[in-house]
């Protein structure tokens, strides 16, 4: 009796390492068919897009921000009809991630032939709204450097938006860092006029 | 001699009493010229308008795709009165039914002649009409102004296709708005009906919610 006890003990053992041991190879170890497996960092830019209506209703103005892996952004404009049609492409530009460009709320021209962006908050940029140039050889035309060119007694402040179709208006500082006096910038002669206000 | 001295004193008198009373006269006209005629819907495509000395074309008005433009404001809002806020610091106008807001927008008041504060109500709505005045230099003469609601003489709110410098002064008295925004206020906003007075414009130094519109400066 014993003896029959102790065999049932020892196979009931055998039995039951065996089946712990091939449970466990059966969950750890990769079958000799099974191919390796690669593990592979996978990356999707984040994209932001922002956009601004003309005032007409007619025209989009977008801006489509790409973040790349190497802190830098592509940023694309368009302009397109209010429907999404006539897609022109009007500027890309690589940018590192400390830089900005907006939209401004002013920016597309009455006529809606010319709009404007911001670079690095204040710094107007001036297009043409069909994608071509805007001057011989230039795709836009920087009003803050033309103004610094142009303009000496005053710093340039900001761009508001447009007091016709072709003219810009400008606000300025004093050197003593009160508000100096407004202009007009015109498109596309680069002309600048300063006004009796201040808007 | 005496009579002399009592003249002047009358003068005197009369002269201060008259700086006291005018500053605080509503001026008449937003647009010297044009608010002399009756205020009516012209609607004149094809024609050319000036501003600040410069030929302006003008956007081409076609009555019958205006059934296509959709209702978007206070749509899916309860019945509460409506309201329409403008706050000269800000430059900006808001629209509330009830307590919702259901615009906010950017606008241009006057730069040229003044916006006068105050309580209105919107007594005429036109598509479209012609506004002009000035002198000079600063003449305009605008054919098809839209979505022009007057509230008080020929101030009123309208859509502005001249320029685009909304939320800057740079109007002659009346709430220049984006066409966008003007179409969609006009749809919104009452004129006066059965026997109701249209929708009410309070014009106010700054704004902050309703029954908070400023109308006194602190001096």
């Amino acid at each position: 009796m014993k003896v029959l006890i102790l065999t049932l003990a020892i196979i009931t053992g055998l039995t039951s390492s065996y089946l712990v041991v091939t449970n466990i190879q059966g969950q750890e170890t990769p079958s000799p068919a099974s191919p390796p497996v690669a593990l592979v960092e996978s990356y999707t830019p984040q994209v932001d897009t922002s956009s601004q209506i003309s005032p007409d209703g007619t025209k989009n103005l977008v801006m489509k921000t790409t973040h790349n892996i190497n802190n830098t952004k592509t940023i694309e404009f368009t302009t397109t009809n209010e429907d999404g049609s006539n897609r022109k492409r009007i500027y890309t530009t690589a940018a590192l991630e400390s830089e900005t460009y907006a939209l401004p709320f002013n920016a597309w021209s009455p006529d809606n032939k010319y709009i404007f962006i911001f670079k690095n908050n204040k710094e107007a940029l001036v297009f043409k709204a069909d994608g071509e140039p805007i001057l011989e050889e230039e795709l836009y035309i920087g009003v803050t450097t033309i103004f610094a060119e142009k303009i000496q007694n005053v710093y340039y402040d900001e761009t508001t938006g447009w007091a016709s179709n072709t003219l810009l208006i400008v606000n300025s500082t004093n050197p003593d860092n009160t508000k100096g006096p407004s202009f007009w910038f015109e498109v596309p002669s680069t002309a600048i006029i300063q006004l009796s206000s201040r808007y | 001699m005496r009579l002399a001295a009592l003249a002047f004193m009358l003068f005197l008198l009369s002269f201060g009493i008259g700086l006291a009373i005018f500053p605080k006269i509503q001026p008449a006209c937003a647009n010297s010229i044009s608010c002399k005629s009756p205020l009516t819907q012209k609607i004149e495509n094809g024609a050319t308008g000036i501003f600040m000395g410069r030929e302006v074309p003008v956007p081409t008005i076609d009555t019958l795709a205006d059934t296509t433009v959709p209702n978007v404001l206070g749509v899916n809002i309860a019945e509460g009165e409506k309201h329409i806020y403008v706050d000269l610091e800000a430059q900006t106008l808001y629209a509330y039914q009830g307590d919702t807001q259901v615009m906010k927008a950017r606008v241009s008041t006057g730069r040229w002649g003044r916006t006068p504060v105050g309580n209105y109500n919107i007594y005429l709505k036109l598509r479209a009409t012609r506004m002009s005045g000035g002198s000079g230099a600063d003449y305009y003469n605008l054919p098809n102004v839209p979505w022009t609601m007057y509230y008080s003489g020929d101030y009123g709110l309208h859509g502005a296709y001249w320029h685009n410098n909304f939320g800057y002064t740079m109007s002659h008295g009346c709430v220049n708005m984006r066409q966008i925004d003007a179409r969609d206020l006009f749809a919104w906003a009452d004129g006066p009906e059965n026997r109701e007075k249209g929708t009410p414009v309070h014009i106010c130094y700054s704004f902050t919610e309703p029954n908070n519109c400023i109308q006194h400066k602190n001096l």
